[in-house]
């Protein structure tokens, strides 16, 4: 597996943020987790990175406690939040080139970078242009564009194609697509029930900080999903 | 315009529940009143210095034993500047100038011992008294407590609120304009109640004074405007509240620390003042040969004497004049030939030190703290000025008693002539030192330009706060 | 080390596309050249005042001398002003001046200089006080009170602001505008990033600032070949360096502590106002409360009390304008009381000297309570401004009026006439340069402390460094 969570708790203060969740992604698998604001998504994905600490329980990525190996966990890690925040008075390639050398990848040509942001779909004629005249979805490409050029095993992803235009939306789940069919491991948190179908391989909806439901994708339509999603948000 | 009420208590309510503004304000008011202290004790034990010195001089002078009265004009005396209750708040330019002077025959000496000299090296860095809380610190206060009044709202989102309540943008700056001057008066108005108290029981309870204080206490509060309108404006104009707060801690820095020293950088190298040694130089030359350097000493000396004889009505008669009352009169002419030169010189050298003085003003219509600085001193009595006219009534103390002493010695002499000793009650009789400070008019008078210029920048910055009322945008 | 080395070269780029930051160095450029410029108008023309006296003396020694040897062969009666007559030389003729030459870098702090003279006129004259006539040029009372814009002032005020415009948001900024984020989700630690943006941002600045350090000590016209110079300006670079240090040390901790741009800024210049204004105005207040400084005019009154019967009989002479005071018996009797007077005059001196030496070993102590007192302190070590050199030279001055007035005093007493000989043999006063070891351990000393306190700052930084969560949000 490359990314475990194991009775993993969270509180801020007195507030359980996370109550004991137990998760798994293997490689070229698609997590996706659904549920309303505040149902502990987030909080997750910055346990997995490291940013906050459990309160008690297990955050593993390949196999390495995320706590006690903060540096070494990253490196297997791509992190694409809502808004992927780059320097503005920098290009998008010395953005890339930065935060790939900052990941460890040390002899990057410039070709491949270019060849990366390519693939990534970022207009050619904007590779050289600083990243303040860019709009979110060409920053959104950056990001995976970071996670291809520095090879990640694993994405984390927090709600990244939230106020995307369909097109880049779409652009973005295909790219998503790919890199899992390439062995990566993507858990991403969502709004986007519609997204979420097409491009995972199990969904799981949480709900005050337990994962309430876990299914495959392929054993449901949108319709079901759709239900099945506001079954749980009642009550 | 009936809004103004509610936002103004709003905005003094999230001034005051901010723990950091509060913690600030509190420190402030700590420093103001630590410098008040240090400041009356500073000045009470100026003052009893200058009594116990002046006493002690006294002493000296009447117990100086039997002498020939000239000898006992070169024995000399001292006299001591007064310390104002003022100096408590501001003590101005007190500590760099001399505090005593010496009093002789032949001499105008130059006012001595100013305490500056023995003073660390580092004094020029942060001097402490009140008026620098007043105007360094307070200033600083209003930026931290101002720059976020129209930014904050904008950035928080809720000016697009109160703008789609239909208020006036215009009772939205009164509201804060108010809340700003109340919640530094708050701090203020107690500890200048406190300064007050302080100053009456330091003695200084005289119309003079409180007149002096009261003009102290408007000009600050102009000052304090000043600063109050080019924050709202900055706030409004900025980007955003971090902007708006490095551009008025900016502007801060460049009114209160970089435009005083280079504008007295630059006025000490337009108006440049002598060296003691060269002034000296100069002193002696035109006592030889008189000031425009065609009048031979004597000459001169003669002639006064003729003219002194005549008066006394002896020349004519061809009547003989004993021994002593030709040295007694010779001595005067002498002093008088000298005190020629000697004015001469010193009126000079003080025109030019005045002239220096007045060019940093000048650089007040650059900075407000500077034009503030100097009405500080001013209506304190602790600037040039002051000094200058007591070294001017010191002057005119010295001649009378020169001529007092060699009056004694031509009347009295007789055939003893330079052997004639005069005792105690010869040196009782010299006339009184009784300097009185001058009146507040006579500060306002030399600091009109600083005045002008603080008038000046406060119509600037009421003019910016209006317009910073239609200038903030709301997103 | 890889990665620090990867930030610092971004956080280069970054800088020199930043237009503000590139404002912000311009404008303390052009200041330092401006300061440089003052400095340097100020050494001049205190050197200037030297020079002149100086040459004034040689001229009247080579006026004097061939008088001299004119006389000595014509062995006419002592006249008026005669350079024959030794209590005439002693007082007036042949009168010396010891001055105290300024050091190379003298531009850099003018110090207590425009306040104490820095050169006296030596004569035969007791002096009951430090009255003294100069050459240093005067100073309006508002130009002393403010201080000079010399570099020194720059360096110990301003600069800290420019490291604090640098520096205020060097993690917030990047929290606010969301890039720590990214930044952490990479496998690098904070401190690693921390410190490879103050390393980037702390060598920019040093470089620029010695770059027109030195620009401006040439523009002021130092003579940068003149011995000790270039160690002077190591000195002057390294204590530059620390002070830079120890503020990027300082925005570092406020960093490390998590609040937003604007709170760091508000935070860092409310440090920079204690440190660097209200702690030395508190300093000179608790200074002058404990160990006040010796009323000039009480020592006045002191020596005045103390020799009044001997200065009854100097002054029954002095201002008698039947006898002249210059020659004969009367001259050797004013030169027996002047010697009186200078004995009895010493107890009240030396209380003075102690009462002085008492405020300064206080001083010493305390200049440790504010980095910006250590700065402006070795900066004027550095251009021999300081308050070590000064004392220094008014001990010699003192020594050698006492040998001056020694010379004459003998000759005087036993009556015996100038000659060639006599007055090549006037003593002359050669300024000793302390020795460099002592100006080293002091700067040094200072550097230490600047060093050991940015130390303790990032020490404490390391805690809030560690928690990674806190700085992301």
């Amino acid at each position: 597996m490359v990314l475990k969570a194991e009775n993993l708790v969270k509180h801020y203060g007195d507030h359980p943020a996370l109550r004991g969740l137990n998760l798994e992604v293997g490689a070229g698998e698609v997590f996706c987790l659904l549920g309303a604001n505040g149902a502990g998504k987030t909080t997750t994905i910055q346990l997995f990175l490291g940013f906050i600490e459990p309160t008690s329980g297990s955050a593993k990525i390949q196999g390495l406690e995320v706590r006690e190996n903060a540096l070494e966990t990253k490196k297997f890690i791509a992190y694409i939040p809502e808004n992927v925040m780059l320097y503005p008075n920098l290009t998008g390639l010395e953005n890339l080139e930065y935060f790939t050398t900052l990941a460890g990848i040390t002899h990057v040509w410039e070709a491949e970078l270019r060849t990366t942001l390519d693939r990534a779909g970022l207009p050619a004629d904007f590779v050289d242009q600083p990243v303040g005249t860019y709009s979110k979805g060409m920053r959104q490409k950056v990001g995976i564009a970071m996670a291809i050029a520095r090879r990640a095993r694993l994405l984390l992803l927090d709600e990244p194609t939230s106020g995307l235009d369909p097109k880049a939306s779409n652009e973005f789940s295909q790219l998503v697509t790919t890199l899992r069919d390439e062995g990566v491991a993507v858990l991403m948190a969502t709004h986007d029930l519609f997204r979420s179908r097409e491009i995972a391989t199990r969904i799981g909806i949480m709900k005050r900080g337990e994962l309430v439901a876990e299914f495959a994708a392929a054993e449901v339509s949108h319709t079901d999903l759709e239900r099945i999603y506001l079954e749980h948000m009642h009550d | 315009m009936s809004l103004v009420r509610p936002i103004a208590t709003k905005e003094l309510q999230e001034i005051i529940r901010d723990g950091r503004l509060r913690l600030l304000g509190g420190i402030v008011v700590i420093l103001a009143l630590a410098a008040l202290a240090f400041g009356a004790q500073q000045t009470h034990r100026a003052q009893e210095a200058r009594e116990h010195a002046s006493e002690r001089a006294e002493k000296q002078w009447e117990g100086q034993g039997e002498k020939n009265p000239h000898v006992a004009a070169h024995y000399g005396t001292h006299v001591f500047a007064p310390t104002s209750v003022a100096t408590a708040i501001d003590p101005g330019v007190t500590a760099y100038l001399g505090r005593s002077v010496k009093i002789e025959a032949h001499k105008r000496n130059l006012a001595a011992h100013s305490a500056a000299e023995d003073s660390a090296s580092f004094q020029r860095m942060g001097s402490f008294s009140v008026s620098m809380v007043l105007l360094l610190l307070v200033p600083l206060l209003i930026i931290a407590l101002g720059h976020g009044l129209w930014s904050r709202e904008r950035e928080s989102g809720t000016l697009r609120q109160l703008l789609s309540t239909g208020v006036e943008r215009k009772s939205l700056l009164f509201g804060k304009a108010i809340a700003l001057f109340l919640s530094i008066a708050l701090l203020l108005v107690p500890a200048a109640v406190l300064v007050l108290g302080v100053l009456w029981a330091l003695g200084g309870g005289d119309a003079s004074t409180l007149m002096r204080l009261a003009l102290l206490g408007l000009g600050y509060c102009v000052y304090f405007g000043i600063f109050g309108g080019l924050t709202l404006y900055a706030s409004a104009a900025s980007g955003s509240s971090r902007a708006a707060l490095v551009a008025m801690i900016g502007a801060w820095g460049l009114f209160c620390l970089v435009l005083p020293r280079a504008a007295t950088e630059v006025a000490s190298a337009a108006r440049p003042l002598p060296s003691q040694a060269s002034l000296a130089r100069d002193v002696a030359k035109s006592l030889e040969v008189g000031i425009d350097g065609n009048l031979e000493r004597e000459a001169a000396v003669e002639a006064l004497v003729e003219d002194m004889l005549a008066e006394e009505g002896y020349s004519d008669t061809g009547m003989l004049v004993d021994a002593a009352t030709i040295s007694g009169v010779e001595l005067q002419a002498e002093a008088r030939w000298e005190d020629s030169i000697h004015d001469h010189h010193m009126r000079a050298l003080s025109d030019q030190m005045s002239a220096q003085e007045d060019f940093v003003t000048l650089a007040g219509f650059l900075s407000p703290f500077v034009a503030m600085r100097s009405l500080s001193a001013g209506l304190c009595g602790t600037d040039y000025a002051h000094h200058r006219h007591f070294t001017e009534y010191t002057e005119g103390w010295r001649k009378s008693l020169v001529t007092m002493l060699n009056k004694a010695f031509a009347d009295n002499a007789g055939d003893a002539g330079w052997d004639y000793k005069a005792g105690p009650e010869v040196w009782k009789n010299a006339p009184a030192f009784n300097y009185a400070e001058p009146s507040p008019t006579f500060a306002l008078q030399v600091h009109l330009r600083s005045v002008l210029a603080l008038a000046l920048w406060a119509f600037l910055s009421l003019g910016l706060a209006l317009r910073s009322a239609q200038r903030v945008r709301v997103t | 080390m890889s990665t620090f080395r990867t930030v610092l070269q971004l956080e280069w780029r970054i800088l020199k596309r930043d237009r503000s930051a590139l404002a912000v160095l311009g404008i303390f450029a052009l200041f330092l050249i401006l300061a440089a410029l003052a400095g340097g108008h100020q050494a001049n023309s205190l050197a200037n005042g030297i020079e002149r006296t100086q040459s004034e003396e040689a001229t009247r020694y080579a006026q004097l001398a061939i008088r001299l040897s004119e006389l000595e062969k014509s062995e006419t009666p002592l006249s008026a002003e005669d350079p024959r007559d030794s209590v005439w030389m002693g007082a007036v003729g042949s009168a010396r001046v010891a001055s105290l030459p300024p050091a190379p870098l003298a531009s850099i702090a003018i110090g207590q200089r425009d306040l104490h003279p820095q050169s006296v006129r030596v004569t035969s004259e007791v002096h009951l006080t430090r009255e003294r006539e100069t050459e240093t040029p005067m100073a309006g009372p508002t130009r002393l009170r403010t201080g000079a814009f010399d570099p020194a002032f720059l360096f110990v005020i301003l600069f800290p602001l420019v490291v604090i415009a640098l520096s205020y948001e060097l993690l917030s900024g990047e929290r606010e505008r969301g890039t720590l984020a990214m930044l952490l989700s990479q496998p690098v630690s904070q401190s690693e990033l921390v410190m490879g943006k103050a390393t980037a941002r702390l060598s920019a600045l040093s470089g620029a600032t010695l770059l027109f350090a030195v620009l401006g000590l040439v523009v002021a016209g130092a003579d940068l070949g003149a011995p000790g110079a270039l160690l002077a300006l190591c000195l002057y670079a390294g204590v530059l360096i620390m002070w830079a240090v120890f503020w990027f040390a300082a925005a570092i901790l406020v960093n490390s502590q998590g609040g937003t741009s604007a709170k760091n800024a508000l935070v860092l210049v409310g440090m920079w106002l204690i440190l660097v204004i209200i702690v030395p105005g508190l300093v000179n207040v608790g200074v002058d409360t404990l160990h006040p400084p010796p009323s000039s005019i009480d020592l006045l009154h002191e020596a005045r009390e103390a020799t009044q019967d001997v200065e009854k009989e100097l002054n029954g002479l002095a201002g008698r304008h039947d006898v002249d005071p210059g020659s004969g018996e009367t001259a050797q009797r004013i030169a027996v009381v002047q010697e009186e007077l200078a004995r009895r005059a010493e107890p009240v001196h030396q209380e003075v000297s102690a009462q002085i030496a008492k405020r300064q070993s206080l001083l010493d102590s305390l200049r440790f309570l504010s980095p910006a007192i250590l700065v402006q302190l070795a900066l004027e070590d550095v251009a021999g401004s300081g308050g070590a050199r000064h004392q220094r030279f008014e001990a010699q001055a003192d020594a050698f009026h006492d040998a001056y007035r020694a010379f004459f005093s003998e000759r005087i007493q036993k009556g015996v006439r100038m000659g060639t000989a006599d007055l090549q043999a006037v003593p002359r006063f050669i300024h000793e340069e302390e020795a460099s070891g002592a100006l080293l351990q002091r700067i040094f000393t200072a550097m230490g402390a600047l060093l050991a306190a940015a130390a303790g700052l990032m020490l404490w930084a390391r805690r809030g460094l560690g928690r990674i969560g806190r700085l992301t949000r």
